[in-house]
């Protein structure tokens, strides 16, 4: 076979995914190709153009923190920040911005263009070639060209046999009118990888100057300077606004009357849908009873007049959307720039994989974003990231990185695709972080930036700023805890007055004082300033580490007891569980499929019993004992 | 799943024998035998290993339950290799059930069949060749426990599990759509005062369901019956009329029965274990004497005691004693004259209060019987109730945390999120009767209550 080049690892895919795994290869130093059908889908975003928000901006500060290159392009190219859940707790603040999505493909662009290691190719990938060992040697495209690697990552998105459907139109492509992967699903199945489909959808996109703005209610932003990076470094993109309205009982009535025209309803769309991102026509369906939905307009850039029109997903005929849009406040004269539409694509079962998404039927075959069933550019990137160290690390022979449940989002994600799979596209909530309170994405850096330091994905310089960052947050908190307040202090007096708190009765410590309600770290240290400026970042987690100090504890009682399950790992060689004497079948079926990595992994599967566990548990302690006495 | 929690159980076989050993296992054994157990020997605090200390037992109201012999085993140098207690209190099943609840409220868990011995060979205190015999204990108790709670769940405790976990879910998944979709309109119904109502709602039915577990045990393991009154008045009479046979032994003489004697016997649905005791009087006999004050100790932990009167004497001063601590320590008890045989029928007052009737020839038998359900099952038998142990405990974990969740919310400085933490720990207690995904639960719970997404 003639290859026209060489490299250590190939990324198919050049979405948010792709990117990232990429980025991550080629700064760790190994030759890298990342190849896509279009350039032009490098970074895009498909739909709605807005990065983070729950759970999601966790997933973007963790990439960050890992030395990925998501939040810090974010923060580059945001046009409209917002802090979301401010009062709902210290948990569950999350930081959203609206992008300029055409400057955020072209920053991802440069990031990768600059890089040493890397080369950019576009071009559609046909087949994975593997000798007769079953390992991989390279990838051949539909062009001719055929390139050789060691490792793969496929990030192929909603690319894969992908179908766009508009009302009885269904037609084979990509989104955004981008070719699709027409062969590529065919030679996974030669590997013995199986696909299914999922399916989304995305709204209409109207021209911002054929809207009626005093219709239409204003959504401004909050400031810019709150980044997703760690180093703070804001974007200098005019900010803008976004605007809110309203869908009205005629387009209820419109919907309602063409809704055998839909595809969702005919049954030309099969593939499983999103629950949290239903089409319009879905809600008008599923609940009858509300009149009346919300609709976020969000501008695609600071500089162009597309917009977005958030909660009007559709897959309606186009005359039906161009009247549904009509029937809608604001927008009653609106100029529709580009139909929404439905698209279905393939996906792989990702409890096919290993922690690291490592394939475990094919080595150093690895998969990462929307193609392990999740939905979302933070969840693809944050995987992408995941593959592509993983990638990486194996080929230099090093242990691997493993994020888990207490680490990290991240952890979380892979850690139910691998272990329970998914039956709907999944998409990351705080809900489904079962230790939540510490996994905050105010200490992201914390928990992450030591590995992305190992593994090199970190400068020096930031490392040692991240470590001063810890020691300050941490001298000061116990700066706090030390400082005794005098109960006749007169600037206290003052300030607990003030703040309508309850009088000393006797000498408190300041930490104490910072854990009432009424009284912020800003108050007490305006008395009791520390020795060494504060930022507000770091003023921040110093107050929430004093203020839930209990149940930051608590939790992390629970993430010890946690711990413990994941450190007992089942031995790698066992991989046929029907050895394993007093199993049922049930169990033996689903170990085997998932092949877990440790006890703890094992006892999350669905359907596995305690009993499961402890048969388990016995046969190891069997084994080790049998492999002692044989020595 | 894996938590290494501390494990509890009897050791030794459930009938009235010498001595009757309780173990304690794990890294709590030692906390929880310091709350039950006041050792005569002060150095008893130190746990030194491999020694025992005599003391006396008691349950959380402070009141005796036997006086005991505890052996500390520090790990790794115990049976099942983790530190250990063993209680060796007398060998009656009653007594060992009654100690073992007063741990199992300490926070130990019963300990599945064969739990020791797995916990022992895995910490290399058994041999290979033991541990086949331990996974067939696990297997069998594993399929035993399968179809136990298959059976269990049936029909309407599960139903009334279910309807508590829905409201509990509808809850959270309030808080957690407003934390996951703060753009999505999520009704403003639910304020503080709506959760908290709606909580204290639910904190009632689980403690409905908590005191069903006296109906369930009721129903299940029977009511603890005593039957107590002076030497000779016929108590052994009448446990053999009740059972047709001749159990216990019967002379002329007072003072025949020494031991106490446990039988069971069904009245309709009821089961009674009946314990006939020693009667009651001041008597030089040593053995005798024990026995006595056993039958104290048997009344504290009864939950029905027939109480037994020669009706030729009629109540004595004892009698009259008797009866007043009875009403103190509140009992349910039925006063019953013997030998009407033996009296003239103008002699018999009947009332409401006293129940006549001839262990010998039988009579009154039948009134007796009905007394004894109109005390139980007066209060109207729900048709759930929770007669399972572990069911029981999973409900006081989901009163626990609801618990601390309304201090929470009356603090009112505690966050959705933090908030939502409690709930869910409530749930997942919940949930581990019926067993059911949290997660998977809660997201179907918000997106079909909820019109959410963009
Ligand atoms: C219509 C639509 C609606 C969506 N709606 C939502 C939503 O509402 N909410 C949400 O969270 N997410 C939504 N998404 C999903 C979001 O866009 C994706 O989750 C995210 O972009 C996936 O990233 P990825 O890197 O896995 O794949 P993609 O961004 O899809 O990138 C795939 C890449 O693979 C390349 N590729 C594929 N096959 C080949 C091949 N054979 N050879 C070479 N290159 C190949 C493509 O060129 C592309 O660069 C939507 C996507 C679409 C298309
Ligand atoms: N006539 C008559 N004799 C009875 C009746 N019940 C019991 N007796 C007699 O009373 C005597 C004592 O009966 P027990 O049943 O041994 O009395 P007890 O209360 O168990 O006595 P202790 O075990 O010694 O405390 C025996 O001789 C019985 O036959 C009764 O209803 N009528
Ligand atoms: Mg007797």
């Amino acid at each position: 076979m003639n290859f026209v080049d060489n490299y250590k690892i190939i990324v198919i895919g050049g979405g948010h995914s792709g990117t990232e795994a990429a980025y991550a290869s080629a700064k760790m130093g190994l030759s890298t190709l990342l190849l896509t059908i279009s350039l032009d889908s490098i970074g895009l975003m498909p739909c709605n153009p807005s990065i983070g928000g729950p759970a999601k901006s966790h997933l973007v500060f963790e990439i960050d923190a890992l030395g990925g290159l998501m939040g810090k392009i974010a923060d580059r190219t945001s046009i409209q920040k917002k802090i979301l859940n401010r009062s709902k707790g210290p948990a569950v603040y999350a930081l959203r911005a609206q992008i300029n999505r055409f400057l955020y493909s072209r920053e991802i662009i440069k990031e990768l263009e600059n890089l040493e290691n890397l080369d950019i190719v576009q071009g559609e990938a046909k087949d994975i070639l593997i000798n007769n060992n079953g390992k991989i040697i390279g990838i051949s495209l539909t062009n001719g060209l055929n390139y050789s690697c060691e490792s793969i990552i496929l990030a192929t998105g909603t690319y894969l046999s992908s179908k766009v459907i508009i009302g009885d139109m269904v037609k084979e492509s990509g989104p955004n009118e981008l070719s699709n992967s027409k062969y590529l699903a065919n030679s996974l199945h030669n590997l013995g990888i199986m696909t299914h489909s999922f399916k989304t959808g995305t709204p209409p996109r109207l021209h911002k100057g054929s809207l009626n703005i005093e219709e239409l209610e204003l959504q401004p932003g909050d400031s810019q300077d709150y980044t997703f990076n760690f180093e703070e470094i804001k974007g200098n993109l005019p900010q803008v606004d976004c605007y809110l309205t309203y869908t009205t009982d005629k387009t209820k009535k419109i919907i309602e009357d063409n809704i055998n025209r839909s595809p969702l309803y005919s049954g030309l769309i099969t593939g499983v849908g999103p629950r949290y991102c239903p089409s319009i026509e879905d809600k008008i369906v599923r609940f009858p009873e509300k009149i009346s939905h919300h609709l976020f307009i969000e501008p695609e850039g600071h500089d162009v007049e597309e917009i977005y029109l958030q909660g009007f997903s559709t897959s309606l005929p186009g005359d039906v959307q161009i009247e549904m849009v009509h029937s809608i406040k604001g927008l009653e004269s609106a100029k529709v720039m580009k139909l929404g539409y439905a698209i279905e694509y393939e996906v792989i079962n990702a409890t096919e994989l290993k922690l690291t998404l490592e394939s475990k039927k094919i080595a150093n075959l690895y998969f990462a974003g929307q193609i392990n069933g999740t939905s979302g550019y933070e969840e693809a990137a944050a995987q992408g990231l995941i593959a592509g160290i993983n990638a990486v690390l194996k080929l230099k022979d090093k242990e691997p990185l493993i994020l888990d449940r207490s680490n990290g989002y991240i952890g979380v994600l892979i850690d139910d695709l691998v272990t329970k799979g998914t039956e709907e596209p999944y998409r990351m909530f705080t809900s489904r972080a079962e230790y939540r309170l510490p996994l905050r994405q105010s200490n992201a850096d914390r928990r992450l930036t030591k590995t992305g330091y190992e593994i090199g994905l970190i400068k020096q310089e930031r490392f040692e700023n991240f470590q001063k960052k810890i020691e300050t947050i941490d001298k000061e908190v116990s700066r706090l805890q030390n400082l005794t307040i005098n109960a006749d202090d007169e600037a206290v007096k003052q300030l607990v007055q003030m703040s309508k708190s309850s009088a000393l009765e006797q000498n408190i410590k300041a930490s104490a004082l910072i854990r009432r309600p009424e009284i912020s770290y800003l108050d007490v240290t305006k008395i009791y300033p520390p020795e060494e400026i504060i930022s507000s970042r770091e003023g921040e987690e110093v107050e929430l580490l004093i203020k839930y100090e209990g149940y930051i504890k608590k939790q992390i009682e629970q993430v010890e007891n946690y711990s413990k399950g994941e450190k007992k790992l089942i031995p790698e060689w066992l991989t046929d569980y029907r050895l394993v004497k007093g199993l049922t079948s049930e169990a033996i079926e689903k170990l085997n499929t998932v092949k877990p990595l440790s006890i703890g992994q094992a006892s999350r599967i669905s359907g596995i019993t305690p009993a499961d566990i402890h048969v388990l548990l016995i046969y190891l302690e069997q084994i080790k004992r049998q492999e002692k006495n044989d020595v | 799943m894996l938590k290494e929690y501390t494990i509890a159980n009897i050791i030794t076989p459930l009938i009235e024998c010498g001595i009757g050993i309780i173990r304690i296992s794990g890294k709590q054994a030692f906390e929880i035998i310091d709350e039950i157990f006041n050792a005569y020997n002060p150095a008893f605090k130190q746990k030194e290993s491999h020694k025992a200390f005599l003391g006396t037992i008691h349950n959380s109201n402070g009141s005796k339950l036997d006086e005991a012999l505890v052996l500390i085993m520090k790990g790794p140098h115990s049976f099942t290799g983790e530190n250990t207690v063993e209680i060796h209190c007398h060998g009656n099943p009653f007594i060992l059930k009654e100690v073992l609840k007063e741990i199992l409220k300490q926070g130990a868990t019963k300990s599945e069949a064969g739990e020791f011995t797995r916990r022992a060979f895995l910490n290399g205190k058994l041999d290979l060749t033991q541990s086949e015999a331990i996974l067939d204990t696990i297997q069998a108790n594993n399929q035993k426990a399968l179809s136990l709670s298959l059976n269990q769940l049936e029909g309407s405790l599960k139903n009334k599990i279910g309807l508590l976990k829905e409201d509990l879910i509808s809850i959270i998944a309030y808080l957690e759509a407003s934390i996951d979709f703060p753009d999505d309109e999520i009704e403003e119904s639910y304020t503080n005062d709506v959760i908290n109502s709606r909580v204290n709602k639910l904190l009632d039915e689980i403690n409905k369901l908590l005191k069903s577990y006296s109906q369930g045990k009721i129903i299940k393991d029977g009511i603890m019956t005593v039957l107590i009154g002076r030497p000779n008045v016929g108590k052994s009479s009448l446990l053999n009329n009740l059972l047709n046979e001749d159990r216990a032994i019967i002379t002329h003489l007072p003072g025949t029965t020494r031991d106490a004697i446990e039988e069971q016997i069904n009245i309709g649905d009821l089961i009674l274990n009946i314990v006939d005791t020693a009667g009651f009087r001041e008597t030089e006999d040593i053995i005798e004497k024990i026995g006595i004050k056993k039958t104290y100790n048997y009344i504290d932990i009864a939950q029905l005691i027939l109480f037994l009167v020669d009706a030729r004497q009629g109540l004595t001063s004892d009698d009259h004693l008797m009866i007043n601590h009875l009403n103190q320590i509140g009992k349910n008890f039925i006063i019953i004259m013997n030998k009407v045989d033996l009296i003239k029928k103008e002699n018999i007052k009947s009332s409401n209060d006293i129940i006549y009737i001839s262990a010998k020839e039988g009579t009154g038998i039948e009134g007796l019987k009905s007394a004894i359900k109109d005390l139980f099952i007066k209060d109207e038998i729900e048709d759930y109730y929770i007669s399972n142990l572990r069911y029981y405990e999973c409900l006081v974990k989901a009163k626990e945390a609801l618990d601390v969740f309304q201090e929470s919310i009356a603090s009112e400085i505690v966050p959705a999120d933090l908030l939502a933490i409690d709930l869910k720990d409530a749930y997942i207690a919940l949930a581990a009767i019926t067993g059911d995904d949290f997660t998977e639960d809660l997201l179907d719970n918000i997106f079909s209550k909820f019109c959410i997404g963009k």
